[in-house]
């Protein structure tokens, strides 16, 4: 077992595999090898966001290991290939996500961020631009005539 | 759970949402349901500019998912439109357009400019479309040139007249010539180390590709040795004897004899672990090399087939029947059939884009590999039967009865050593 | 604890490990280096930075940004280091790679990839990673000395290769 203690000094105690499904946290523990009982500090996360990711974690503990970069042929399409599980998991405001998203860079944990940035994804896929705008409440600034600018320098990529 | 509509009326928005305050909600009684709902109660859903707030990479990885949508996002505003320009985008993109040849995806860690590379093949597509090409001849050989290949530094070709010649791509002139085949040099093939080459003779050599010097003779085939492919442990040869044989590289034993067709076997192709052989008796056929078993048989043509090229996704096959077709490697499906010339189709080659074919009808023409149509057709250019061809994004050579090799250069003044 | 804070931590702890690693001890050096990078990693855009208004916080500036990326780097790079001394030599690879992430024109990242690449024996890109090097730092004399070495291996290599291959073809 393994204790972790967020940035608000919350602890939360995990099974080994669980803990090293971040490789930050897993690498400390190879380099230190079976050491000590004090709780790994991880003032970049708060507890809420790190108990979210506790669950993700658990529940992946007996996954195989990603494997490496994905093949850029699939990887459009594997933002629609997300399990049940993971759907409902990441089913929460856009604050949330935001967090897991920075706490999954922080911990390392690549199957989590993929599926942060997967979830983003699909948010914006199939949308046009101001419907895109609407959805996170973005600013166009840009001035109409850079508008037209980048239309026209862009007129020959087909798909892109 | 349930997604709450949001109907709000005309709150006004913050002018730029910063870092450290929460950003308000966009106005208007259209605005679509935020894309998740909230589990901790708060009444609106917050809205977050994710591609402005994470990490330039992390918003890089969000992009990657969507690299057919770039000029939506690049429309959104100033950050996203930079985002949207990450070289690693870009090459995603150029990938799933054109895919990567061998050498693009070693000499990747260059670091090119793929935004530009996309550009220039697309200029290039151009070239090819209109048929913006210049012809350049090669000559030396006494007799007809049989086959050829090419890489960035070099042209290797083999001829009737029993030699092998090796031809600097930036001058053209022939600065070396082989000979050891007792009769035409029918087939061949180079990569960094080694050069093979199949003869009439009934033979094969493999020889030193740097120094020339030759290694290897192979015999045991009964008639002319029509193609030969190898790859980094087999030698592979086809033959008028009907049988392919298979022969260890490193030390030229025979390993294996098939026999695999019911006629001549014209013309092979590798792909990892498949082999792809086509044959007068008018099939192509698609074997496991490690078992030397038959996998897949593809019919249609009516009379025998004298080429092929197999990419691991599409196999296309040209026959004396004047026509080309191209079949899912995969399924056996029939894709796309090619016509136009007026005689034995005797080459061909085909990219993401289009099939090159060469003809005894003394012409070289240029389809588009996804519709069949007819773009270009190169004639008056060779005085007779085409013999072979190789094509890359900016050109096609091609080898003929003539005893001429045509470099067909579509580059226009670009640089297109990126692309071979 | 504040940005500016973990930074300061963040840097005393790879400072600790710095005096372990020259006083040889690796796995020491190894422990303050991990720690540090707990208060490091993600710090430039640490979720404190504010979504959920959790009050307030002093956002941190481009300096402080570059300082941090600095760090972490430097804790990498040293990693690496204690790895090659380890004889882990993938893990060194690795950690050398991590840097060349953000920085491709890391010098000491590709000397002690070619190293570690070295010591493993896996030549041809021992001598891509050092070729790098050379061409970033063309004064340095020890990645000239540790060039060479790799290049006169591969040459002895693939002579003796190519001796091999003529002797078997000519039986």
């Amino acid at each position: 077992m393994v204790k972790l203690s967020s940035s608000d000094g919350r602890e939360f105690v995990v099974a080994k595999e669980v803990a090293c499904q971040s490789v930050l946290i897993k690498n400390m523990l190879e380099d230190l090898g079976e050491d000590s009982d004090a709780p790994i500090p991880l003032p970049n996360v708060s507890g809420p966001v790190l108990e979210k990711v506790i669950e993700y974690a658990t529940h992946h503990k007996d996954d195989a290991p990603p494997p490496p970069e994905d093949d850029s042929k699939n990887i459009t399409k594997s933002s629609e290939d997300i399990e049940e599980w993971d759907k409902e998991f990441i089913n929460v405001d856009q604050g949330t996500l935001f967090e897991i998203i920075l706490a999954a860079n922080y911990l390392d944990m690549k199957g989590l961020l993929d599926l942060g940035c997967k979830t983003v994804a699909n948010m914006i896929k199939g949308k046009t631009v101001e419907e895109i705008r609407k959805t996170f409440n973005i600013v166009n600034d840009f001035t109409p005539e850079e508008e037209e600018q980048i239309r026209k320098e862009n007129e020959w990529c087909e798909d892109r | 759970m349930l997604r709450k509509m949001l109907s709000k009326g005309t709150a006004v928005p913050s002018a730029i949402p910063t870092a450290d305050l929460p950003a308000e909600p966009s106005p208007a009684d259209d605005a679509p349901p935020s894309a998740t709902d909230s589990a901790f109660g708060v009444d609106e859903p917050e809205r977050i500019d994710f591609v402005a707030r994470l990490p330039y990479e992390l918003a890089v990885q969000i992009f990657k998912h969507m690299v057919g949508e770039g000029r939506t996002l690049m429309l959104v505003s100033k950050r996203w439109h930079t985002v949207a320009q990450d070289n690693e985008l870009w090459k995603i993109a150029y990938e799933r357009r054109f895919g990567l040849s061998k050498t693009q995806r070693e000499r990747y860690y260059l670091k090119r400019d793929w935004r530009e590379l996309m550009k220039v093949r697309m200029r290039l597509l151009e070239n090819w479309r209109t048929g913006r090409v210049t012809a350049s001849e090669l000559a030396g050989h006494r007799d007809s040139i049989y086959c050829l290949q090419y890489d960035a530094e070099k042209i290797v070709s083999g001829s009737r007249d029993r030699t092998i010649r090796f031809w600097s791509m930036s001058t053209h002139e022939c600065y070396r010539t082989l000979e050891a085949h007792e009769r035409s040099v029918l087939c061949l093939q180079f990569d960094d180390k080694f050069l093979v080459s199949g003869s009439s003779d009934n033979t094969l050599i493999i020889w030193d590709v740097v120094s020339g010097e030759k290694l290897k003779k192979l015999t045991g085939h009964t008639q002319p040795v029509l193609d030969v492919r190898f790859n980094s442990e087999v030698i592979i040869s086809g033959s008028k004897d009907s049988t392919i044989r298979v022969w260890d590289l490193h030390t030229g034993a025979p390993l294996r004899t098939i026999e695999a067709h019911r006629a001549a076997i014209n013309a092979l192709c590798i792909k990892d672990n498949l082999l792809a052989s086509a044959s007068g008796d008018c099939t192509v056929k698609l074997w496991e090399i490690a078992k030397g078993i038959c996998v897949r048989e593809f019919t249609g043509h009516s009379r025998g087939l004298a080429c092929l090229q197999f990419d691991g996704e599409a196999v296309a096959s040209g026959s004396n029947d004047r026509s080309v077709r191209m079949w899912n490697a995969n399924t056996g499906e029939l894709i796309n059939e090619f016509k136009g010339h007026s005689d034995l189709v005797r080459t061909l080659a085909f990219d993401s884009d289009h099939l090159v074919t060469g003809s005894y009808d003394k012409t070289i023409k240029i389809f588009d590999r996804k519709t069949g149509d007819l773009l270009v057709d190169l004639r008056d250019a060779h005085r007779s039967w085409i013999f072979h061809i190789q094509i890359d994004a900016g050109k096609i050579v091609s080898a003929s009865e003539d005893r001429k090799l045509i470099i067909w250069d579509f580059s226009d003044g670009e640089d297109v050593t990126d692309f071979l | 604890m504040s940005g500016r804070e973990k930074l300061a931590t963040g840097k005393q702890l790879k400072d600790q490990g710095n005096e372990h690693f020259k006083a040889g001890r690796i796995k020491e050096a190894l422990g303050m280096y991990n720690q540090a990078l707990l208060y490091l990693n993600g710090l430039d855009n640490s979720s404190m930075a504010g979504v959920v208004s959790s009050g307030l916080i002093e956002p941190l500036t481009a300096d402080d940004k570059a300082e941090i990326d600095a760090t972490i780097l430097a804790c990498w790079l040293n990693m690496a280091a204690c790895y090659i001394r380890q004889e882990r030599y993938t893990k060194a690879v690795d950690f050398c790679d991590k840097v060349l992430k953000k920085d491709e024109n890391n010098v000491k990242a590709h000397f002690r990839k070619g190293q570690a690449l070295l010591k493993s024996n896996n030549l041809d890109p021992a001598e891509q990673s050092l070729l790098k090097a050379a061409k970033l730092a063309p004064t340095d004399l020890g990645v000239r000395e540790t060039l060479e070495q790799v290049r006169t291996r591969i040459r002895e290599l693939e002579q003796k290769s190519r001796d091999e291959l003529r002797a078997r073809l000519k039986m």
